[in-house]
């Protein structure tokens, strides 16, 4: 071969490299699978973000706000930019008063999350199998092994550990028998020693250099120090690439314009703004708003129920996960945002919130973002918009609202005022209350505490959720009975001697010891005698009884909105005792019942109807929260929801006329029960009304009640007034406190500053001569 | 020294597609130097080009040295630089050792002269290839068997020092060059093929015995890089599965200069030195690799005349050396960027961002261009021009001569 045909044939060789293969290569890349290359750099490229929309507000009927969004102001601290951290310290202790110790508490709290949020994180970001650099170190050098023993140890390595041959350390031609390893630790797959998921950070305890040590033949200590010493490395680390944290959540508003305006001081410190819920009415009608919080699993199943993803609508329907998790959750979060959601949203999980969870909330926009490969957003490709979600205006009368919670003065209870008219319910209350801004993240301990571990229990709603022995009033009930279906006429007397049998004094008595003597109903009614009652219920059997206290739909909710939440309080019957008990029907509790007392219960918003429906003539209504639904432009939105206000229930007008009479004679003449109350009130008109005392079983004390409606000639407004915890006499003679003396002094004071708002000064000195007289009557 | 002549023989096609590689190499370090968006990425980017250009003028500078004197200068030294670069690099794997050097992730491959780090195995690819053209220069004895030995000792010795660094990479562009030599001086394509053929045999146990797991664990996910979906494989392979998708989504014009999103938006990693050639195929697409790949194509032709028109044995060798092992950089470089090789840290010469990466370039360009300034007429037969058939000819020119003989002393038997 000449050796210009070797130069061709050495050219050849090249150029068949070269220009041959890489060539063809690029064309089967760029040209054949181009499109299938673009996909997954889109993939990479464009993420999809959310842009918040925010959730409706609540309004009371003269637009009040009740509820809204608002953001909230935090103090955040970026880690990084900390030089000095005792001036820091001092500087952040004179901006927001919060003492020193305190603040370098928090800040080393702080630091401590940091790491552990970045550990779990790493970990997390592992097992969906990303690229994480620098959390491998090494722990220990030159450790001799045979093979044969590297083999063995390499299963009992705890996870995370790994050995990687070393180059020879010795003169590279004398090869030794023994291999040397270096022993590497990746802190994000290092699991600890305990169960405890956030203890990834190990040898605290000193548990896992032990072990590493006896399997490879080190002194636990050496070990034990290295491991120490990479992991403050990786904590510095950590600590170097973190962002802005929440040091103080919540600050109020001058401390953050403190802090802002003097921002220049302390670099590290920045404000960070957040939305959340706000109740600039504080405590006022916190139990019936409800509160917000994150969705629960049930939630997020009830949106994915018709979702086009297949695991996702498996998932939500039978609850069956795909096995990898990172799919998994990758898929939810993408099902969720295509219904403008996410995880994180805030949902309501009690109360109006709850209820009108889909009209609440808004529905998110979305926008496409280019990332860059730390996921940062480097620009907006293109947005869908977000609408805010629908306001809700309640029926709630705020004045009213306010003062009756400001004029319920007892421990524990629950108020109702409702139109007599339409079932608009005006205000209602429920005692002990909370303040809903508590609830807002990040709760407190000891907020958890008061609310939920207390057995006052304020976060129940008691006029609606909480069922209570009604007592007397019932008596109301049992009349319209006993005179609808002619058992009685209203003229009808019965001999009341203080008891159903006089040779039995201690079964069946009335209140009043000696009895009332010869009484018809509408004097039983205004003094309240049992005997009456008994010997009516005697004659009556139990059938008409219960048929009339499901007319009056007792042991039903009464259907507002917030229904779920409503209780249904307990009708007994026979059956119900048998299987509730196991005990047959007596006749006794027939009479009881006829009285209210026994196993009835009944919630507050179930007696504010039937007092409604006398005062409107036998119209039972339906109580109403909700007056209408408004959107963002203030247009009104249809809600589908029932539309009849009630149901007539057929009552001849002498009935009511009888009923009425009593009613009116329980606050204003003479012997009533609530005459005591009322009879020096300035109101300028009168009221209608019936107290009751019933027994509780309970340890904490009798039932107080007074419910009825006012003006008594023409009803506008029913209410119905429940007090827990009354006195009981341990012995007759002792003091005890009836409904009348607890319940109706509260309506009283309400009624005055409500509807006399001019003669308020006169009013609270009112309330103070009451409460003497209170005090000299018990 | 430099005359009038040397300078009007200089070849200046090959200055001149060097020229375009560094302006295409300039661009793209502009391109793909953006870390941040912005006013500051624009500064880091012109930081990274001025940078770049300063390095090509210090490498012109080295180019200078190359080519004023005279090739036959640095090859009649040939032994000395040689034993000085392999000197260097058993100063560097002992201060290695003795933990004088830095180690970083278990590689030594610098030694810190305080303004630079030196690349010992850099300049260990010039002396090899010096080494090689003064060995071969009046000799013939690699066209024996026995006579192999000498120069598959002088490339294997600074490989295995080479690969004890741990550098794989470059201690396999020496094998290359040293056949190219080989072939081209006129070894015996037999001998050459079945040194290949044994190698080949024994790469499977080299793979099992002395290869360290993780680099038998990257070979095996090489192999298997289209069906990767085990995290670790994605961990290992991510470099390519980063580089494949910016070249193969740049598509046939590609998206236009700083516009590639694997490369604005950081995705691509090392990419204004290993792999400057995924940037450049994200940008401007398959067109325009195949310019740049036209482009070198015509630098080899180029260099390959000179080395075709001079007729000093040893400056052959040195040019085929320096086209051998540009050429197997360019291929290792671009196939490693489209899955056809393994990855390893070579750059693309003239092109990729890196001061050592252009000096050593540069001093090559200037052997190259060294031996095109002084074309050496011999009035002897041409250097490496074997007759391979030269014994069979012979025998048949003896037996004929033998024929002949015996014809005329038959013929001297009868007449006489």
């Amino acid at each position: 071969m000449r050796y210009e045909t070797r130069l061709y044939i050495f050219f050849g060789t090249i150029s068949v490299f070269c220009f041959g293969l890489v060539p063809l290569r690029l064309f089967e890349l760029q040209v054949i699978h181009k499109g299938y290359y673009d996909e997954l750099v889109e993939e990479r490229r464009v993420r999809q973000d959310q842009v918040d929309a925010p959730r409706g507000k609540i309004l009371a009927r003269d637009g009040t706000v009740l509820t809204t969004d608002a953001a909230t102001y935090d103090l955040k601290i970026n880690l990084r930019k900390i030089k000095d951290e005792a001036e820091l310290i001092a500087k952040l202790s004179r901006m927001t008063a919060i003492p020193d110790y305190q603040i370098a508490y928090e800040l080393e709290g702080l630091r401590q999350s940091v790491i552990k949020n970045r550990l779990k994180e790493a970990r997390k970001e592992k097992a969906s199998g990303q690229r994480l650099i620098g959390w491998k170190y090494r722990i220990a050098d030159h450790v001799p092994l045979a093979a044969s023993t590297r083999e063995g140890i390499e299963e009992d390595l705890p996870a995370g550990v790994t050995l990687f041959e070393e180059e020879k350390r010795k003169w590279f031609f004398f090869r030794e028998a023994l291999e040397e390893y270096s022993v590497w630790v990746d802190f994000s797959e290092l699991t600890g020693p305990a169960n405890d998921p956030n203890q990834l950070v190990v040898s605290s305890n000193g548990e896992l250099p032990v072990h590493l040590g006896v399997l490879l033949n080190i002194e636990s200590e050496v070990l034990a120090q290295k491991l120490d010493e990479s992991r403050a490395v990786l904590h510095k680390k950590i600590l170097r690439r973190a962002g802005p944290e929440v040091l103080i959540p919540n600050l109020d508003y001058e401390t953050m314009i403190r802090v802002a305006s003097s921002g220049h001081e302390v670099p590290a410190a920045s404000i960070g703004t957040r939305s959340v819920r706000r109740y600039p009415q504080k405590q006022l009608l916190g139990q019936v708003l409800g509160t917000t919080g994150k969705p629960s699993e049930a939630q997020l199943k009830k949106w994915l129920q018709e979702s086009d993803d297949i695991w996702i609508r498996r998932w939500a329907r039978s609850g069956v996960r795909p096995t990898s998790n990172a799919f998994f959750f990758a898929t939810l979060n993408r099902e969720l945002a295509r219904l403008g959601l996410t995880q994180d949203d805030l949902v309501g999980k009690s109360g109006i919130e709850s209820v009108f969870e889909n009209h609440l909330r808004g529905r998110r926009g979305r926008r496409w973002v280019e990332r860059d490969f730390r996921n940062r957003i480097q620009d907006v490709l293109d947005h869908d918009e977000s609408s805010a979600g629908h306001n809700l205006v309640l029926t709630i009368e705020p004045r009213l609202q306010k003062i009756l919670e400001e004029e319920f003065d007892r421990e524990m209870g629950a108020a109702v005022f409702m139109d007599v008219r339409n079932g608009e319910i005006l205000a209602t209350g429920s005692f002990p209350n909370f303040d809903p801004n508590d609830l807002v993240q990040p709760v407190s301990q000891d907020t958890v505490e008061r609310l939920y571990r207390s057995r006052s229990q304020p976060t129940i709603n008691r006029a609606f959720s909480s069922h209570y022995p009604l007592g007397s009033i019932f008596k109301i009930l049992s009349s319209i009975c006993l005179l609808e279906e002619g058992i009685i006429r209203p003229q009808s007397h019965i001999n009341c001697q203080g008891a159903l049998f006089p040779n039995n004094r201690n079964r069946f008595r009335c209140w009043a010891r000696w009895g009332h003597q010869e009484i018809d109903v509408r004097q039983a009614l205004q003094q309240s005698c049992n005997v009456f009652y008994y010997s009516c219920a005697d004659r009556a059997g139990l059938n008409p009884i219960l048929k009339w206290a499901k007319e009056f739909e007792f042991g039903v909710r009464p259907g507002t909105e917030v229904r779920n939440f409503e209780s249904r309080g307990i009708l007994p019957d026979p059956d119900w005792k048998r299987a509730r008990l196991n005990e047959p029907w007596y006749r006794g509790d027939t009479r009881n019942l006829a009285i209210g007392q026994g196993y009835l219960t009944v919630s507050p918003l179930q007696v504010v109807r039937m007092m409604a429906a006398v005062a409107n003539g036998g119209l039972l209504l339906r109580p109403r929260l909700v007056k209408e639904i408004i959107d963002e432009d203030f247009r009104r939105v249809r809600f589908d929801h029932e539309t009849s206000i009630g149901r007539r229930i057929e009552m001849s007008s002498s009935t009511l006329e009888v009923i009425r009479k009593g009613l009116f004679d329980v606050v204003n003449t003479k012997k009533g029960t609530a005459n005591k109350t009322f009879k020096d009130s300035p109101l300028p008109f009168h009221l209608s009304g019936k107290t009751s005392t019933a027994q509780s079983g309970r340890p904490e004390g009798n039932i107080g009640w007074f419910a009825g409606y006012y003006p008594a000639e023409k009803p506008h407004i029913a209410f119905a007034v429940v007090c827990e915890g009354l006195t009981r006499a341990e012995n007759p003679g002792d003091p005890e406190e009836h409904g009348g003396d607890v319940a109706a002094p509260i309506v009283r004071r309400i009624l005055e500053r409500y509807e006399m708002p001019a003669l308020q000064p006169s009013v609270a000195m009112n309330e103070d001569s009451e409460y003497t007289n209170q005090d000299s009557e018990n | 020294m430099l005359t009038r002549k040397n300078l009007r023989n200089l070849s200046w096609p090959i200055l001149i597609e060097v020229a375009i590689l560094l302006t295409i190499g300039v661009a793209f370090i502009h391109s793909g130097s953006g870390i941040l968006t912005g006013p500051e990425g624009e500064a880091i980017r012109l930081a990274r080009a001025k940078k770049q250009l300063v390095w090509i003028a210090l490498s012109s500078f080295v180019l200078l040295f190359t080519i004023v004197p005279s090739y036959k200068t640095f090859i009649e030294n040939g032994f000395v630089i040689y034993g000085a670069c392999v000197a260097l690099l058993l100063v560097l794997l002992i201060g290695a050792r003795l933990g004088i050097f830095p180690v970083i992730n278990g590689v030594s491959r610098w030694i810190p002269l305080g303004f630079m780090m030196l690349q010992p195995s850099e300049l260990m690819k010039i002396g090899l290839i010096l080494c090689l053209a003064r060995y071969m220069q009046y000799r013939e004895t690699h066209r024996v068997w026995f006579g192999l030995a000498v120069p598959f000792a002088l490339t294997l010795v600074p490989m295995a020092l080479i690969m004890r660094q741990p550098d794989l990479g470059t201690a396999l562009l020496f094998l290359p060059v040293l056949f190219s030599i080989l072939f081209v001086a006129g070894s015996r394509l037999r001998h050459l093929l079945v040194i290949v053929g044994m190698a080949i045999c024994v790469a499977p146990p080299m793979f099992f015995f002395v290869l360290k797991p993780y680099q038998q664990k990257r070979i095996i996910y090489f192999l298997k890089q289209s069906e990767v979906d085990s995290p670790a494989a994605m961990n290992e392979l991510y470099q390519l599965i980063q580089s494949k998708l910016a070249i193969g989504s740049g598509g046939l014009a590609g998206k236009g200069w700083m516009e590639g999103t694997m490369n604005r938006l950081n995705f691509l990693p090392v990419r204004t030195t290993d792999f400057i050639f995924a940037v450049i195929g994200e940008e401007i697409g398959f067109a325009g690799l195949m310019f740049v790949l036209l482009v070198f194509f015509l630098f080899f032709a180029s260099a390959l005349t000179i080395a075709d028109r001079q007729e000093d044995p040893s400056g052959r060798v040195l040019v085929i050396g320096t086209v051998a092992l540009l050429a197997t950089q360019l291929y290792i470089n671009t196939a490693m960027t489209i899955g056809l090789m393994p990855i390893t840290g070579l750059t693309l010469p003239f092109v990729s961002y890196g001061g050592s990466s252009l000096i050593s370039s540069f001093f090559l360009l200037g052997l190259i261009l060294n031996v095109s300034m002084r074309p050496q007429a011999t009035l002897a037969k041409d250097d490496f021009e074997y007759d391979d058939d030269i014994r069979r000819r012979s025998n048949e020119r003896q037996e004929e001569r033998e024929k002949v003989l015996w014809e005329f002393a038959i013929r001297k038997a009868r007449e006489g």
